[in-house]
Formats: C-alpha cells, structure tokens, sequence
C-alpha cells in the first residue's frame, strides 16, 4: 500500500482548517467529535485546566497534519505505526475522556487507509505492555540474554512477523557491546609484539568487563572467544614464528587460558593435527606443482597434473582438479593457525 | 539426569512449536553452553525403518525434528536421525560435529545408502553473533560487499565441507542431498545483515556439492522460505518453514528410496 502523498494531505487538511470544516460530513464524525461539537455536553469540559478551548473538528484536524507531518513519510513502517502508540498515550492523558475518540479521528483522517492496521499495532502494543506489566519483576530478576530471549519469544507470539520490524533497530545485551569489543579486538590484533599470553589475557578481561564473568565463559564455551582470539593478526604471527612442536603447545596454552576444558584442548590439537597434516601434504603438492609446470606443458603437463594428484589427494583428485579448474587453490589459502 | 535421558525428555516439551520455556535455552545455545545442543535436539534414532538413510546437520533440523518427521510422513517409515543443535562442521565444543555425527553413525552401522543434512552454518553463525570476529555481518548500506575476511573464512569452511563429503563418499555412501540455509531475520539476535553471507555461503555449499567425489544434490531454501517460517530468535524454522524445507527435499529424496 502506497503511503498518503503527505504533501497534498497536508494541503488539503490546511484548506480544510481555512475553510471552518463547515464541508466536513456528518456522518463520519466520530460521536465523541460530536459531542465536542456541543450537541451533547461533553465530559471533557469537566477538566478545563486540560481541554483546549478549540473545537473538536479543529483539534482532530490539527492533530492529523501533525502526524502527517512527523510520521507521513513512512507510515507504511510497523516501526512507525507503533511509534504513534506515545501519541495516543499523550492524548489520553491530556484528554481522559476523549482522547481516544480524538486519536482514532484524527488516525483516520490522517491516514484513511492505514487507519484499521495502525489501530490493530496498537491494540497488540496494549497487549504486550500489560505482558511487560504482569512480569516486570522476574524479567528484572534474569541474565540479559534469557531476559531478552523471553521478550522476543513475547513479540513474536503477539505480533508475528511485524516484531523484527518494530525492533529491527534494537541490540541484544551481547550486539549491543559488539562495538566496544570490535575496538579491543582491533587494538590487540595490531599489538605484534604484546606476548600471546598477554593478549589472551587482555582479550579475556574485556570480555569479562563487557560482557560479566558469566556470559564471557559462555562465549568461550561456544567458541566465538576462540575464534576471536586465532582471528587476530598478532596472534597469527607469533604462532607462524614457532617451530611446529612449540606452535602446538602455545595454541593449547591459550585455549586453557581461555577457559577450554582439557577434553576440548585435547579434541582440538587432534583437529589441528589432521589439517597440519593436510597442509603439509599440499605443500609438497604444489611444490611438485610448480617443478612440473616448469618442465612440461600441454597434454603432458594435464597427464602429469593428473597422475601428481592422485599420487598426493587418492580418492579426493578429482574434487582437487576442479578446484583448480575454478581457479581455487586450496593450499594457497592464507594459514591461519587454531581455525583452518 | 544422563545426556541421554535429557534427549528422552525434551522432545515432549518441544511440541509442535518452541514453547516459552526454550526460548532461554535457545538463547544460552546461541551464547554457548556445552551440553545444550543435546537438550536443544531432537532424540537419536540409531535403529529406524530404513536404517541406509541417515540425517546429520545442525539446530535447522534438530531443534524441532520437524524436517526430518514430514519427510518420514511422506516415505511412510523412519529414517536414523543423528543431527544435534549447535553443530559445526569443524569443532566440538558445544556438539558433536556433524562430521562426527557421521563417524558414529558408521560406527553403529556402516551400511548408508543415503545422508541428508547440513553443514556450515554453525560455523559462520556463532563468531558473526557473539563478536562478529569473522566479519561476516553486512549492513545494508554495504550489501553487494562481502568482506574478504569473511569469503576467506567461508572458504576454509567449503574445504572443511568439501572434504566431509569425500569421506563419506569414501566410506561407500552412495548420494548426498546437502540443504543451504535460507535468509536470518532480526529477532532475538540482529541477523538481517547475515544476508551477504547466507548468499555467498549457499554458493559455496553448492559448489562443495559439486565439486565433491560424492553424488550430491543440493538444496536451496532461500526462495521459499520467508520471515513468517522463522520463530522468534531469527534463525530456527517454524513448523511451516520446515514444511517448505522438506518439501524441497522431497523430491530428491523420494527416488533414493
């Protein structure tokens, strides 16, 4: 649905305003609207302090080129719709007794054909509001993430698939402290010459700081510490500097210093193992590789080829050879020593 | 309670949907908890109907069991079911890998015909969600724009899948039907920006797929499924998205029966 061109609403509702609302229809307005209108004494005019003194039509009007004005541009936008929920509280509170019928008049004549879907968003923010109401205090009482995991299951059992929309700008606990970890990350991942000790350390501290001791162990737990830590350039080059035995050793220090189980570091130094030696293997590959593109071309060079990587890859030969009929080359992959 | 025990149990409480009392545990399963992944799964089945056609992969199909249960409804009889959540296909933190996953099902019965499942989005997913280390979120400013860190670290995992399918093409498996993963949505976790990466990763799924010794098919789901089949944490399908998932599958499976 296309929004109302807010432009041409807007000069139309000031036309309107002009001209008196004396062409507004009858049977459109809202009762509430017509008892502001002074055919029924109105309640509201119980509370002066609060009510204005201009016409029912003028405020419903007024406030409709408001909303245009803030909201037209993206009304079509659940987030937006749902943004006008503070509006309508403003106006009950402003207006106890009608307000309500204010806010729906002035919806529809702001945006006629958004009116029932925007009222329906709101009637759901109702709902999930009182939700919130009902279970503030235990929410209060869990860790962030299952705190936000329960809100989310909530939004998206009341209102479906418009909830990654409303929220779509909202961080959970962990995203929102991505950024202030990306900058550690970025600082340590430059630090060459910071022992790698140290740059565990400092990577484990933020994350404690960041995050609380506890979603940090459960981060480590998953691996993304891990995956953090071998990510960083500083590290690569440290481990890249050892002889092979002594690389092993520090990539298993670290994983301890991180909080790795023993059966976790014994389980990875295996998975290190088997692609040292993949590794290793296509080394040897590639070295051979080149010696035969040095010596042979054509249809001897491709027999060559063929049998050199059946002699080193067996059974795998032929994914090899399409590989490198694509142009990928595994082995020249960059090495990146705890991850590939 | 035994690991096992908690499998026994947990389906029950899974039903037809995540009932609110997951929604914790598939947060902590996304933030990292060992032993999750087994109470986040689906029971295995070591001995079913057709014992030549076995299931590996991650929470897509182990979280709900519901890809694999509508595809034994349309076959008509069971199939061994080794998938766990929080799977990867390198490393064995939070579960089994799904490699593993594959080695025990050899252990228990070499004879497999078939292996359906999938791979590697595990293995983008947790860094991308815990600290984006691997750079693999993409804001939509900058969508067209992969960043290299995360094509390099998407191309260690299509070693890593490439070399999982030769092993079990080697082990006499004789047709593999690899599912791709299909568009995150903002939810519990901000996954929209994972939509470079599902992309660039589908393709490097299926060329695994093409590229590997094994017969393998691959499936892609992005084009079925939408918002509206993802439950709230952004990641897992809604029954109807596993409907849709298996519906795709089906038709690759059904003649290998």
């Amino acid at each position: 649905m296309k929004p109302l061109n807010s432009v041409l609403a807007l000069g139309a509702l000031a036309l309107v305003i002009a001209g008196g609302f004396h062409y507004w229809p009858e049977s459109s307005k809202p009762a509430a609207m017509q008892a502001a209108n002074g055919s029924t004494p109105s309640r509201g005019a119980a509370t002066p302090t609060t009510e204005p003194t201009q016409s029912g039509d003028q405020r419903v009007v007024e406030l409709a080129v408001k909303y245009l004005e803030l909201y037209g541009d993206t009304i079509t936008e659940p987030a937006t719709q749902a943004r006008l929920y503070n509006e309508r509280r403003n106006l009950f509170a402003r207006y106890p007794d009608s307000g309500d019928e204010l806010f729906q008049s002035a919806i529809t004549t702001a945006f006629p054909e958004l009116a029932d879907s925007i009222f329906a968003l709101l009637a759901k923010l109702d709902l999930y509001n009182r939700w919130l109401d009902n279970h503030e205090l235990r929410l209060q009482g869990l860790p962030d993430m299952e705190r936000y995991a329960e809100l989310w299951q909530q939004r998206e059992a009341i209102f479906g698939p418009l909830a990654s929309q409303i929220w779509a700008e909202e961080q959970n606990p962990v995203e929102a402290k991505s950024d202030q970890f990306q900058q550690t990350l970025a600082r340590l991942d430059q630090a060459n010459q910071m022992p790698l000790t140290e740059l565990a350390h400092q990577l484990q501290t933020t994350a404690d700081e960041l995050y609380g001791a506890d979603l940090a162990r459960q981060l480590a737990g998953s691996g993304a510490t891990g995956h953090a830590l071998f990510s960083m350039d500083s590290v690569q080059q440290q481990l890249a500097s050892l002889p092979a035995d002594k690389r092993q050793q520090a990539i298993n220090a670290l994983r301890r210093q991180i909080g790795y189980s023993e059966e976790a570091v014994r389980q990875l130094a295996e998975e290190d193992q088997r692609r040292e030696e993949k590794w290793q293997k296509g080394k040897a590959y590639m070295a051979e590789r080149r010696a035969l593109e040095n010596r042979l071309n054509g249809d001897q060079l491709e027999a060559a080829l063929t049998d050199l990587r059946q002699e080193h890859f067996g059974f795998s030969a032929p994914t090899i050879e399409r590989e490198e009929e694509e142009g990928f080359f595994r082995f020249e992959r960059e090495r990146r020593y705890g991850l590939n | 309670m035994t690991i096992n025990e908690h499998r026994s149990f947990l389906p029950d409480l899974l039903g037809k949907t995540l009932k609110p009392a997951m929604a914790l545990g598939a947060a902590l399963l996304f933030t990292g908890c060992s032993e999750l992944g087994y109470l986040l799964s689906n029971d295995k089945v070591t001995d079913a109907d057709n014992d030549q056609v076995v299931f590996v992969g991650d929470s897509i199909f182990a979280l709900s069991g519901e890809i694999q249960n509508q595809l034994e409804a349309k076959a008509g009889e069971t199939f061994r079911r080794y998938t766990v959540s929080g799977a990867e296909l390198s490393g064995e933190l939070i579960a089994p890998s799904i490699p593993n996953q594959f080695r025990e099902a050899v252990t228990d019965n070499p004879d497999i015909k078939t292996i359906v499942g999938d791979a590697g989005g595990n293995d983008i997913l947790i860094p991308a969600i815990a600290f984006n280390s691997n750079n693999c979120k993409t804001p939509w400013w900058r969508f067209g724009r992969l960043s290299q860190q995360c094509r390099d670290f998407i191309d260690d995992i299509y070693v890593e899948g490439v070399d999982f399918l030769n092993e079990m093409a080697e082990a006499g498996v004789q047709k593999g039907i690899l599912t791709g993963y299909y568009y995150t949505k903002n939810g519990l976790f901000r996954l929209d920006d994972m939509k470079e990466a599902v992309d660039y990763g589908n393709a490097t799924l299926a060329k695994a797929c093409k590229n590997s010794v094994l017969d393998c098919t691959f499936v892609d789901p992005r084009w079925v499924i939408n918002d509206r089949d993802i439950i709230f944490d952004g990641i897992h399908p809604a029954d109807s998205g596993s409907k849709k998932i298996a519906d795709l599958i089906w038709p690759k499976l059904q003649p290998l029966l």
